[in-house]
């Protein structure tokens, strides 16, 4: 009974010596520019031993709304913490209606936060408010993989704020899931125009993104580009780089994507990993006058000063070389809204009513980071 | 001179042998209505001192509070604008925020929305205008476009055709 009693607390004591080794073997975290509510930290899954982890500061300013300053993932508590995004967020919403008349820039009044709450950020659903505007969600996210009788769900970590900007909201979003994905999305709500309340429009939310893969050198974008050989049955994949800076239209044929690789950055297999970031339009991707608004994908080199989407063209005039340096990312999505009765209706003079949640974003994809599928036995 | 927008931007250091640290910088932004020029200055925190100063169009300068109550302003002394208005024209007050940057919820406010105009001949094609939205509780104030043009000081009132 004693000697079992003592193989008992040896192995106890054994467990807890190898727990702390692993722990200990972990990569430390690294400086943050951050602290408190504005440094998240977070791990998965939620429950059970870390697999993988992100750590990003998060901040609000007037007119952008909020935005991610810098981030960090580790695919493993063993690996190396990855540089990810330097600073992201949204440089312009851009929204002309049909008429050709108004033309808003609604980035370029500093709008304020809304108020976000118990009610916007439920605890039952994960959230956690911050200083009163913005929303933490930590929660399921689906199914992560199925294969037959096995079945991995993941989960993701969600941030959010809305802007005020006079009659619309709009919900800046910003996920890190589990498996290594970032997206970023813009909602337009709130209330229809009160003085074109049935005009069709446009809001055209245009990202930012200063992706520093593994930091800020060494860098450089492809053109994801899948090629059918109609008529004949084959298909091809390429990744053009991009040498100079440029703006270019995404083809939904080509399947295009922005990818960001470091020339110092592969995986256990040797493979050069990349970030790709891939539209998730609804519906469509606009064009108007504006030159602007001519380009989907634009390419630039890092210039602290160039923060608006207005002047992108002049930004690539003349154009910089972008290979194996320090690259800023610009997307833009759009939300094509066509007035339904169900938005409202004019009251005394006043318009009444509200406009359902309508999305757009885009997706940043990590391809050959991990040797293998995270979360698969 | 107005002080339009000040905040921390953390600039990547220039050598990437060094840290990851980034340089603590302020951005400043000033406008001057008169003339309408503005300024972005940036300054390094720990020296103290103005690195770069870019000087700035009245396009380029982000529009702010101070903007929206000079449009206010000028649109209470526009006849067709009060006629709009009606008795509670007074009533209304200029969306304000918290320290937090969050909107302070108001009865009756007046807020804006930078418009641009895409036709040359149009004066908001290169003036700094504001096209103005008045709320009571939930709901905007319908009918036509107020716009303030702060560049000519004067103010625009549209109707549109009904689609």
């Amino acid at each position: 009974m004693k000697s079992s009693c003592a193989r008992q607390v040896f192995f106890l004591l054994l467990a807890e010596i190898v727990l702390s080794l692993l722990a200990s073997a972990q990569t430390p975290p690294p400086w943050m520019p951050c602290s408190g509510a504005n440094l998240v930290d977070q791990s998965f899954p939620t429950a059970g031993p870390e697999v993988t982890h992100w750590r990003l500061c998060w901040d609000t300013v007037p007119g952008n709304g909020l935005l991610i300053r810098w981030a960090y993932f580790r695919k493993s508590p063993t690996s190396n913490w990855l540089f990810l995004l330097w600073d992201a967020r949204l440089s312009e919403i851009f929204v002309p209606y049909h008429t050709g008349s108004p033309r808003y820039y609604d980035v370029e009044y500093m709008f304020p936060l809304t108020p976000v709450g118990a009610q916007d950020c439920p605890a039952a659903v994960g959230g956690t408010v911050f200083g009163g505007n913005v929303c933490k969600q930590v929660h399921d996210r689906g199914l992560a993989w199925k294969s037959d009788n096995d079945v991995r769900r993941g989960e993701e970590l969600i941030l959010w704020s809305a802007l005020a900007a006079a009659w619309y909201n709009y919900v800046i979003e910003w996920t890190f899931r589990d498996d290594g994905v970032v997206i970023g999305r813009v909602g337009a709500t709130s209330s229809n125009s009160p003085s074109d309340p049935w005009e069709t429009h446009m809001h055209n939310p245009i990202w930012r993104l200063d992706v520093d893969l593994n930091g800020w050198p060494n860098d450089s974008v492809a053109l994801g580009t899948h090629i059918e050989s109609l008529p004949g049955p084959s298909a091809t994949d390429m990744e053009p780089v991009f040498t100079v800076e440029a703006g270019l239209p995404w083809d939904p044929h080509a399947f295009n994507s922005l990818n960001v690789s470091d020339k110092f950055l592969k995986n256990g297999k040797g493979d050069q990993a990349e970030y790709q970031l891939i539209p998730l339009p609804t519906g469509g991707l606009s064009r108007h006058l504006e030159a602007f608004t001519q380009q989907d994908f634009w390419v630039t080199h890092y210039n602290w000063t160039e923060m608006s989407a207005r002047d992108l063209l002049s930004y690539i005039t003349p154009p910089e070389p972008v290979a194996d340096t320090d690259v800023v990312l610009w997307y833009k999505g759009s939300i094509h809204h066509h007035p339904r009765d169900e938005d409202g209706e004019i009251v005394n003079g006043y318009w009444h009513g509200v406009a359902l949640v309508m999305w757009t974003g885009f997706m940043f994809k990590p391809h050959d980071l991990f040797d293998r599928t995270p979360f698969y036995p | 001179m107005r002080l339009v927008l000040v905040q921390v931007v953390a600039l990547k250091p220039e050598s990437a042998t060094e840290s990851a640290r980034p340089v603590r910088h302020a951005e400043v932004v000033l406008f001057q209505p008169q003339g309408e020029v503005g300024a972005r200055a940036l300054v390094n925190l720990a020296s103290a001192a103005v690195e770069q100063v870019i000087r700035l169009d009245g396009s380029q300068v982000p529009m702010t509070r101070e903007d929206l109550a000079d449009a206010f302003q000028l649109a209470l002394r526009n006849e067709e604008v009060l006629k709009i208005l009606g008795p509670t024209a007074k009533s209304y007050q200029v969306q304000s925020m918290s320290l937090t940057g969050t909107a302070t919820p108001m009865e009756n406010s007046v807020t804006g929305l930078r418009v641009r105009s895409s036709d040359e001949h149009d004066p908001c094609f290169k003036h700094r205008c504001l096209q103005l939205a008045f709320r009571r509780g939930r709901d905007f104030l319908s009918g036509p476009m107020i716009i303030a043009d702060l560049t000519a000081k004067r103010v625009y009132v549209e109707r549109k055709k009904q689609q």
